[in-house]
């Protein structure tokens, strides 16, 4: 999906979260699973900052893995701060639309 | 080798947490520069964040500070040396060996043991910090040796191909004497 100018692209943290909603992913996986549900191509340089940051964080944890590509998954609290991001975007969602639809 | 070049860009200690996951995924996507711009504002986040949060600690941080000194004492006996060269490379009634001239006076004019002080002890000090600080990091950063090793290797292996480096040298040279032509036509 190309990037149109007018809109700007999702956080890349909430992109990762919600790619990780699904199970574990390395880099790579979580690069291609974006591009498919979101249409956001997110650089290595961008992928790796969010998931330092998320790591950080305690949102996300590596897995062990004798692969260089280390896979990543959930933490409890990255799912709920994923479930709380939702519900935030799922109330301005539908209040613009409601909004929108009756100006 | 541009995957790890931009990995070399990231702090060591980022590095050594993410860098090998970094250069795989590097492997797998196409070098553009969009993709090479990426990497580079991540680089600067990731030295921003490493200032910010604290991980550049004192350890760290006094090399920084060593090698930043040692440029500032070398700095002077270049500026010299530099000038003594571009006075001495045209007459010194265009620029820019005229600049270079002043330049030139300005140190002759010091006393004797000033500049000794900048041609000699200066730079002696400098080295001797330089090699400190290299030697200390690279005893220290298992990170900053492989990239020290890769970047050995990759320069071996381009020095074994003949016509690579004689095309380099070609390169280098026109553009040194394009710049000298252009630099000439324009101070005249």
């Amino acid at each position: 999906m190309p990037r149109r100018p007018d809109i700007q692209p999702p956080d890349p943290g909430l992109l990762i979260l919600a790619s990780l909603s699904s199970g574990p992913k390395h880099g790579y996986a979580i690069t291609r699973d974006v591009r498919m549900f979101a249409g956001v191509a997110l650089g290595p340089g961008t992928l790796y900052g969010a998931i330092a940051r998320l790591e950080d964080r305690g949102l996300i944890e590596a897995v062990d893995s004798p692969d260089r590509r280390r896979p990543y998954r959930l933490t409890g609290a990255g799912r709920r701060s994923l479930e709380r991001q939702l519900s935030v975007l799922e109330r301005v969602t539908s209040t613009v639309v409601g909004r929108l639809a009756s100006a | 080798m541009v995957g790890r070049w931009l990995v070399a860009l990231y702090p060591a200690r980022w590095r050594a947490r993410y860098g090998d996951e970094l250069l795989a995924l590097l492997e797998e996507e196409p070098v553009t520069p969009g993709l090479v711009m990426d990497v580079i504002r991540g680089a600067l986040a990731a030295h921003a964040t490493a200032s910010s949060s604290g991980v550049l600690t004192m350890r760290t941080r006094t090399p920084a500070l060593a090698s930043i000194v040692a440029i500032l004492l070398v700095l002077p006996a270049v500026t010299f040396l530099t000038a003594a060269l571009v006075r001495s490379l045209q007459p010194t009634e265009y620029q820019p060996a005229r600049a270079a001239q002043a330049v030139f006076d300005a140190f002759a004019a010091l006393p004797a043991a000033a500049i000794w002080l900048l041609l000699g002890l200066a730079p002696l000090l400098a080295l001797a910090l330089a090699v400190a600080v290299a030697w200390r990091r690279l005893r220290d950063d298992a990170a900053a040796r492989d990239d020290l090793a890769a970047f050995a290797a990759g320069w071996r292996r381009i020095l074994h191909q003949p016509a690579l480096v004689l095309a380099a040298i070609a390169a280098i040279a026109s553009v040194g004497v394009l710049a000298f032509a252009v630099i000439h036509a324009i101070a005249g």
